[in-house]
């Protein structure tokens, strides 16, 4: 509000400033009298090689020149407004014919008022038609100055305006995909724990009731985060730990997990979801493999400005078969999330097992 | 009516649990075996002969698909597919399964897919060389082969095809040549040439493959044929028909 009326305040003072301006020159036109030009002669002003003039011709000439100057700054709204207008189609000529029209209007006033100025008194006047191709000369400059400047303030706002459209569009682009790929909670895993569901059902009720409690915990999350691309790693590690304990079930004791993550870390901001595909990988991969079962571990660590997220699996698993859709669609979340500042890596650990490493740039959320 | 044997394979272990169960309580059925991936369903299917397979379709390492590929069985199985999500439904009806399943599998729609089985069964002979076409098709629809699956005794392995130095053609089965081994794998010189990233074998002959980054020399013979010997010394001959591929490489 202060701000629109500060702006308010500056534009009434430029218009007051404007208008005294305006009859100062004017009335230094009438008040000053005009230099004794050979009439007929056509030119408004003295050459420069004539006698130096007197104060109160100098005066005479800078109101009659200020004139035009005065109705250049009054046709320029009207030209932007013709310049913004002229690309956008439909109305292009309107708007052409409407800015032609001020500017014609507006130089039309001032040639007669400096016409009015220049002949008051003189003996012998030429029409007014017949003196406009010398108000035309005269005043080319500031008309082409006027045109000028309204080009460039046009072009300078366009060429911002596209890069700030550019931007918006890139980013609804991002913000689509992110959402689109956010919402595949892969319907494998979303699948095949109903069919875990199913099947304790008949076996064990309670851990029926268990996994289907875990499965809502999951998809409350999904759906109270829809909206944003970022989570805390607090509630993504939240997320990892529910989802990691809906496996245990699903592995029937052949799980085991750890979730290392220091306190310090928890603010930092990581895309939503984003360490699923990797912890389904280790499982499918590394753990469901083996009849023995396995381990899972969940790192986070920081490394200068990056923060480092590992999930380590001590199965089996081959690193190259594991660049499925998932790993792809992660790749794919990280990019549209961070350019090239981050990075997935696989990596083979010893004696046996796989690390993802997923690096990202260093993002805190504010202490709420 | 005969009783059938049936095999389940999942990697999801409450998965196969449900569905052994519902072929244990079905009247009909024996179930015989159980296979907790690809690799083992190949083992397990070799070694039992099932009539019957209930099969899931999405396994890591070698999927359900995979495993039909690349089954060499004297007595073909109907072929049951179980799928979590269904966009792997339309395929698995390409490759003219018995049925599919999808999970959550229910009591009334496992026991459909079975009276379509008991259906079939008696025809599954003729059926069964749509099933492997189409178990192959599908498979190359997602790219080219990484690796052969080969069998020794009643074990099933996998060939990486990068090992591979060439292949050549027996009957309906292909020769890869290991180093000094040799493996048989189930296909046709085709599907493996369609299979294969063309950017590392070349067919050279009706009968012969092989993997380019082995080749050592390549010699032009009479009649604009090419002698090729690979970096371990064997040698291979192309033939007309592909003698322009061959120079191709050379270009």
């Amino acid at each position: 509000m202060t701000d629109l009326a500060a702006t308010c305040r500056q534009r009434n003072a430029a218009i007051l400033l404007w208008l005294g301006g305006l009859i100062a020159a004017i009335a230094l036109g009438l008040y000053a009298s005009p230099p004794a030009l050979p009439p007929g002669s056509g030119r408004v002003f003295p050459r420069m090689s004539a006698p130096a003039p007197d104060v109160r011709t100098l005066l005479y000439m800078l109101g009659i020149g200020s004139i035009v100057w005065f109705m250049a700054v009054v046709a320029l709204p009207a030209l932007m407004w013709g310049a913004r207008r002229v690309d956008r189609g439909g109305n292009r000529a309107q708007a052409v014919i409407i800015a032609g029209l001020a500017v014609v209007t507006l130089f039309a006033a001032s040639s007669a008022i400096q016409f009015f100025m220049l002949f008051r008194g003189a003996p012998v006047r030429p029409s007014f038609p017949e003196y406009l191709p010398a108000a035309l000369r005269q005043d080319l400059l500031p008309w082409v100055a006027l045109v000028g400047i309204v080009a460039a303030i046009e072009s300078r706002r366009r060429a911002r305006a596209g890069v700030v459209e550019h931007e918006r569009l890139r980013a609804e682009v991002a913000e689509q995909r992110l959402i689109a790929l956010t919402g595949q909670l892969q319907p494998h895993f979303l699948f095949n724990t109903l069919q875990g569901i199913s099947t304790l059902i008949h076996r064990d009720a309670d851990a029926a009731d268990e996994m289907l409690s875990r499965l809502s915990d999951l998809l409350r999350e999904l759906l109270r985060h829809r909206e944003s691309g970022l989570v805390t790693l607090d509630e993504e590690m939240r997320f990892t730990r529910t989802f990691l304990e809906i496996a245990e079930i699903r592995f029937a004791d052949r799980l085991r997990f750890d979730i290392e993550v220091q306190t310090a870390l928890e603010r930092a901001l990581v895309p939503l979801f984003i360490l699923q595909p990797l912890v389904e990988n280790a499982l499918s991969h590394g753990i469901g493999a083996l009849a023995e079962g396995g381990r899972v571990t969940i790192r986070a660590s920081r490394d200068a400005g990056a923060l480092v997220l590992e999930v380590h699996d001590d199965g089996t698993g081959v690193v190259s078969a594991r660049e499925g859709v998932g790993l792809r669609n992660t790749r794919e979340r990280l990019r549209a999330s961070f350019g090239d500042e981050q990075s997935l890596t696989l990596s083979s650990r010893s004696p046996h097992g796989t690390v993802a490493r997923i690096r990202l740039p260093w993002r805190e959320s504010p202490s709420s | 009516m005969n009783v059938l044997r049936v095999v389940t394979i999942d990697d999801e272990p409450l998965a196969r649990e449900r569905v052994s169960a519902l072929a244990r309580e079905t009247p009909g059925l024996a179930l015989v075996g159980e296979a907790r991936n690809g690799l083992e369903a190949l083992d397990v299917i070799t070694r039992l002969e099932p009539d019957l397979i209930f099969i899931d379709v999405e396994m890591p390492e070698l999927d359900g698909f995979g495993v039909i590929a690349a089954l060499e069985v004297s007595r073909a199985p109907a072929v049951v597919f179980i799928t979590a999500y269904e966009q792997y439904a339309l395929q698995a009806f390409e490759v003219d399964a018995v049925d599919y399943l999808q999970k959550p599998v229910t009591r009334a729609r496992f026991a459909a897919a079975v009276a379509r089985a008991q259906d079939r069964v008696g025809q599954a002979e003729t059926q069964w060389r749509g099933v492997v076409a189409g178990a192959a098709a599908a498979g190359r629809a997602r790219g080219h082969r990484t690796r052969f699956v080969v069998r020794r005794g009643n074990r099933h392995h996998f060939i990486p095809v990068s090992h591979v130095d060439w292949i050549d053609a027996a009957d309906n089965y292909l020769q890869l040549h290991v180093g000094a081994r040799t493996h048989l794998a189930r296909g046709t010189m085709k599907q493996a040439e369609d299979e294969l990233d063309p950017a590392h074998f070349l067919r050279v002959h009706r009968s012969a493959i092989v993997a380019i980054d082995r080749i050592a020399t390549v010699e032009s013979s009479d009649a604009g044929t090419w002698d090729i010997t690979l970096s371990n010394g064997t040698s291979v001959h192309s033939s007309r028909p592909y003698a322009a591929r061959v120079r191709e490489l050379l270009r």
